[in-house]
This record gives structure tokens, sequence and C-alpha cells, in this order.
């Protein structure tokens, strides 16, 4: 559906709600769409060509990179950002424990890294430490040499288990 | 031929670790950076103009590049820093990329003398008459 001739009327449903966006260029990045209409700003830019994972968000239970995708591909799909990991007020599990961790430094990747975390976690509730790296590969961190981000996800997961002491 | 870490140990004085988290974090994303430099990072250059300028030819350590890091942090007070401190963001970048040359060295003979330690340049430098 258009209205304005060139742009589009787009319906998905993001961190739980049904949004709609009018007015859209059809092949404006779902990363602007986010940051810029909706007002989601936790979803970065690292590079904008895909490389580094810190737009990643979650489309139908996997991890995308939203700097490549077109808004138009997303009508009527089911979006998770970041913004969307919590369900109040307070940081779930896997925030609290990546923060508690040290497993956030300048904090540019973290929203990128928390997605691709909880999709891992969503498919695997207690992978070892190599499948944490591979689950995380397409998240880029300069700052933490990913030690204690793949500590801070070994951990979430042990709670989210219901194991924790 | 190409190089992977299996471990990597280091012991860093740092005066004092006023946020010991912190520190630790700086020291592991600093080893990754120089472990990086020894291996894959690569500024290429033609004419004066940079080509590698995008992530995807600038490339850099991810999480299956980096290996477990057992980092012990040694505190001997420096009496020129608040609290004893001394400073830690560059210190991690000063031992990793020696000590991957000479681990090669160690396990090939062959001595590099510039980085990175391709599997290219490994595989040139083994060669008879082989250059580094």
């Amino acid at each position: 559906m258009r209205n304005e001739a060139g742009t589009a009327v787009i319906r998905f449903r993001l961190n739980g709600e049904e949004v709609r966006v009018e007015g859209v260029p059809p092949m404006e990045r779902l990363l602007d769409t986010l940051r810029e209409r909706v007002g989601l700003t936790g979803s970065k830019e690292g590079c904008g060509e895909g490389e580094c994972g810190a737009c990643t968000v979650m489309i139908a239970g996997r991890a995308v990179n939203s700097c490549l995708v077109p808004v138009c591909q997303v009508e009527g799909e089911d979006i998770v950002t970041v913004e969307g990991l919590a369900s109040s007020e307070s940081l779930s599990p896997l925030q609290a424990e990546l923060v508690a961790a040290g497993g956030a430094q300048c904090g540019i990747c973290t929203p990128g890294v928390l997605v691709a975390a909880r999709v891992l976690l969503d498919r695997n509730n207690s992978p070892s430490r190599a499948e944490i790296r591979e689950g995380i590969a397409g998240n880029l961190c300069r700052c933490t040499g990913y030690q204690k981000i793949i500590d801070g996800i070994e951990r979430a997961a042990v709670i989210e288990r219901g194991e924790s002491g | 031929m190409e190089v992977g870490i299996v471990g990597f140990w280091s012991a860093q004085d740092v005066g004092k670790a006023i946020h010991p988290v912190l520190v630790e974090g700086q020291l592991e994303g600093g080893s990754l950076q120089a472990l990086g430099f020894a291996l894959v990072e690569e500024m290429k250059f033609e004419d004066g103009r940079l080509l590698s300028n995008r992530m995807t030819n600038c490339i850099i350590p991810t999480a299956l590049d980096a290996p477990e890091m057992d980092i012990r942090v040694v505190e001997c007070a420096y009496d020129g820093g608040p609290f004893g401190a001394k400073g830690i963001g560059e210190l991690p970048m000063d031992g990793c990329a020696p000590a991957v040359l000479a681990a090669i060295e160690h396990a090939t003979g062959i001595s590099l003398n510039s980085l990175p330690a391709s599997p290219e340049k490994l595989i040139r430098a083994s060669q008879p008459g082989g250059d580094l």
C-alpha cells in the first residue's frame, strides 16, 4: 500500500506491539526506520555494511543486520530490538549478567551482542563457551576481547536454566 | 600456513587496579587488539590512499578468533599515580605481537620481520629464498 508518491505504509510487530509507519521510502534501511521514525535508538550503526553486527535485531526469531534490510521487507514480520529484551523497567537476567560481568565497556556493540545472545539462548539454553563464541561471531567488539561478554552470557544461561545458587 | 591461538596467558603490572573488573576488561581488550595486530590487521595503502577503509577489508578479530585469556593483574604501586595506579590502556599492546612472532619462530623456525603474520606471508617465508 502506498500513500505519497514513492513512499509506503509498513506494518509490523515490534517488541510485542503492532506498529505502523507511514510515508516511508520502501528501500529505507530498517535501522533508520527504527532509529529515526520509531525513536528506538538502541540499535547502532557501526559500519552500515553488515560486517559489525551493532545493528542486530531479531526478525522472526533470527539475528539480522538491520542496516541491510529494506523496511518494505518487514511488512507483517515480528521484530525484537534490544529495547524489547526486558519486559519491565528492570534489566532482564541476560542484560544484568552481561553488565555485572564487565561485558560492556564503551557499549556500542552491546545492543547487538544482547540480541544475538538472546537468539542463541532461545535456541540453545546451555551453550558451551565455544557455542557462545559462534553465536556472537557476527558481533565485533574492539573493547573487551570478548572474554567478559562470554562470561556474562554463560552466567545468564545458568540463571535462565534456574541453576544459580 | 595459518596461525591459531590456542591459549593466552599474561601478567600485567598496573600499579593499582582501582576498578578491577574494568582493568581486566581493558587488559583483555588491548591484548586482543595486539593479537589482531600480529595476525590479521593490515592497513594497505596505494598511492597514498588507504585501501583498507571499511569494516569489510580492515579486518579485526571476532569472538571466534579470540582465545580464552588468563590475565593476572599485578599491583606494584607507582608513586606518581593516583592510589599507585599506572596507565593500562596501552600496556597490553606491548607484548602480544612479539610473543606471537616468537611463538611462530619457535614452532616453525620462520622469523618474520613484518606484521601481520598472515598465511600468505608465512607461506612465502617458508619457501627456499622466501622473503620475510
